[in-house]
């Protein structure tokens, strides 16, 4: 009878591995936005900067 | 070093490393999983799948206050940078598929615990669902109760011909034991000193390995690959491409069945990951990101996690917290302001120079206390041996130069990465899509001609193939009226996308529209 409990644990381990692997993309695909948008960041401030010291 | 746990399922003392939920010991072999286990065991499961989706967003909130802060970005030109780049826009769209998944997962698990549950028939009391949890105190008074002397762990250095001393802080409470390892030489470089939370008081902590280097069966034992540990350190020291493929290739033969699935899964990921313009370095930390913690984990990223800041170190490991000192060279991280950062390969246990033992029993609730204390026993350290670290600012300015230096490297490396990988792969689809009939030699030729790449373009000429065909059967539709499912949903037979596996779903859409069609002239 135990094993029956045994199986279903089982059974939730390898869901937790499946969603474990699912949102290991999903974090993958967020590390890549803000990996581009920290570069968009750069570039605007550094274009900032470039315009502060025209005026300068 | 991801996650936290409010509630450990059992788990092994002996040969499992960072082992949080054990998916099968030896204990419930014996004994079986009794109904209130399982009830609170899936409880469990759904907390640690919910925290993942916060988790999410506000890691990624964490992320970007860090490196804003850092450029002194004024809060303006974030604001405008994030509307014109829709940055909450992308985010919101990962963060509703990671709602998604967290609720078909909880209905999952939810339907596994909610079946009609077994009757137990074991000997203990079953209202103790903390068996496991109860032994492990009492194996952790047994550590305690030993003179100080003669602590598990020195007995376990000793064996492995490492000197250690104790050190007694009094009223120090969780954090009043500390083991100094003696150095059998002194650096003559400086070192960075970071922490690792450890949950296993036995010869494992001498034995910290990457993902890389682990396997672990389907009964949930790990095993150590040794033989792999060459091409790990060539590929944690030079991190192309080829070494990658000189990796996978070896421990292809050594892997369980479901493990090779999973690094074959993890290859693609990292080769798009190039293909879309990251370095190999980075695609390989992104690998180290994708193991959470909570489950037994083998993979293929090549680091080990620790942190600069004990404290975020301490909450990963009940049992205790070690002091490493090593070289930058021997680590690897994106920025010199993060705390997080990767140990290169298996940790070489020279570099480990103490271990913060902590008493569970004196668990302090107060963290500002607990962090206290945590500073205490790492100032006896600091006193008990001498390491040659470097002072606060010279070691930012040395890990900003390093930083810079590697990613310097990766431009160059990126070119030669990405040619190979695209002559790979392009070959793969040519020989995967036999009917299309191109020739490597006339479509690289034409690609030059072109301005474009080889892979890119034999993509591309696959894909019109296919959508002459599919719109030659006659049913008056377009390729936009189709869809196909992929790992994030249905998506369109968009060519501005195109990718290997929309290339099979077209062509099995294609074969399948025309057999239709024949079988309607029939």
């Amino acid at each position: 009878m135990i094993n029956g409990n045994s199986q279903k644990k089982k059974t939730i381990d390898d869901i937790l591995t499946k969603y474990n692997a699912r949102m290991a993309a999903l974090r993958q695909k967020r590390d890549k936005i803000i990996s581009v948008f920290l570069e968009v960041l750069k570039e605007k401030q550094l274009d900032s900067i470039r315009q502060l010291l025209k005026r300068l | 070093m991801k996650s936290s746990e409010s509630f450990t399922p059992s788990q092994t003392e002996t040969e499992n490393i960072e082992k949080e939920i054990a998916p099968k010991s030896p204990e419930l072999e014996i004994a079986g999983v009794d109904n209130e286990y399982l009830k609170h065991y899936g409880s469990w499961a759904e907390l640690l799948v919910e925290q993942g989706a916060v988790e999410i967003l506000s890691d990624s909130e964490k992320k970007i206050e860090l490196t804003t802060q850092s450029m002194n970005v004024s809060s303006e030109t974030l604001e405008a940078a994030k509307r014109e780049f829709g940055f909450d826009e992308q985010l919101q769209e990962v963060q509703t598929e990671a709602s998604q998944l967290v609720n078909t997962t909880k209905a999952d698990i939810e339907a596994v615990t909610q079946e009609p549950q077994q009757k137990t028939n074991l000997s203990y009391d079953a209202d103790k669902t903390d068996l496991v949890d109860d032994q492990d105190h009492k194996k952790s008074e047994n550590i305690e109760n030993k003179p100080a002397s003669k602590h598990k762990l020195v007995e376990v250095f000793e064996k492995a011909g490492v000197e250690s001393r104790m050190i007694k802080i009094e009223n120090n409470g969780e954090f009043s034991e500390v083991i100094i390892l003696n150095k059998k030489e002194v650096s003559t470089e400086k070192l960075v000193r970071i922490y690792r939370g450890i949950n296993h008081l036995d010869d494992t902590v001498l034995k910290q390995t990457p993902y890389a280097m682990r396997s672990i069966d389907e009964s949930g034992n790990l095993r150590i690959l040794e033989n792999v540990r060459q091409e790990v350190d060539a590929l944690v020291n030079n991190p192309t491409y080829e070494n990658l493929l000189t990796y996978v290739e070896k421990v292809r033969a050594i892997l369980m069945p479901k493990e090779v699935q999973q690094l074959d899964e993890d290859l693609f990921d990292i080769e798009n990951g190039i293909l879309d313009g990251y370095s190999t370095r980075k695609v390989l930390s992104f690998e180290q990101v994708k193991h959470n913690g909570g489950v037994a984990d083998s993979g293929i990223a090549p680091y080990i996690s620790a942190s600069f800041d004990p404290r975020e170190a301490a909450d990963y490991g009940k049992e205790g917290l070690m002091v490493i000192d090593v070289p930058l060279s021997e680590i690897e991280e994106d920025r010199a302001d993060a705390s997080e950062v990767n140990i290169k390969g298996a940790l070489d246990k020279k570099y480990i120079t103490a271990i913060l033992l902590r008493k569970r029993r004196e668990a302090e609730d107060d963290k500002e206390k607990r962090n206290q204390q945590i500073q205490q026993a790492l100032q006896k350290v600091h006193e008990s041996i001498d390491v040659p670290l470097y002072n606060e600012a010279v070691m930012h300015s040395e890990r900003e130069k390093k930083i810079a230096e590697d990613a310097e490297l990766d431009k160059k490396q990126w070119e030669k990465d990405v040619t190979m990988l695209r002559q790979k792969r392009t070959e793969r689809i040519i020989k995967e899509f036999p009917e299309a009939n191109i020739d490597f030699q006339a479509a690289q030729q034409e690609s030059v001609e072109q301005n474009t790449d080889v892979y890119t373009k034999v993509q591309n000429d696959i894909f019109d193939q296919y959508k002459t065909r599919l719109e030659k059967t006659g049913r008056n539709r377009k390729i936009d009226d189709y869809e196909f499912e992929s790992r994030y949903g249905w998506k369109k037979f968009d060519s501005e996308k195109i990718n290997d596996i929309m290339l099979v779903k077209l062509h099995e859409l294609v074969l399948r529209l025309e057999q239709r069609g024949k079988e309607r002239n029939k």
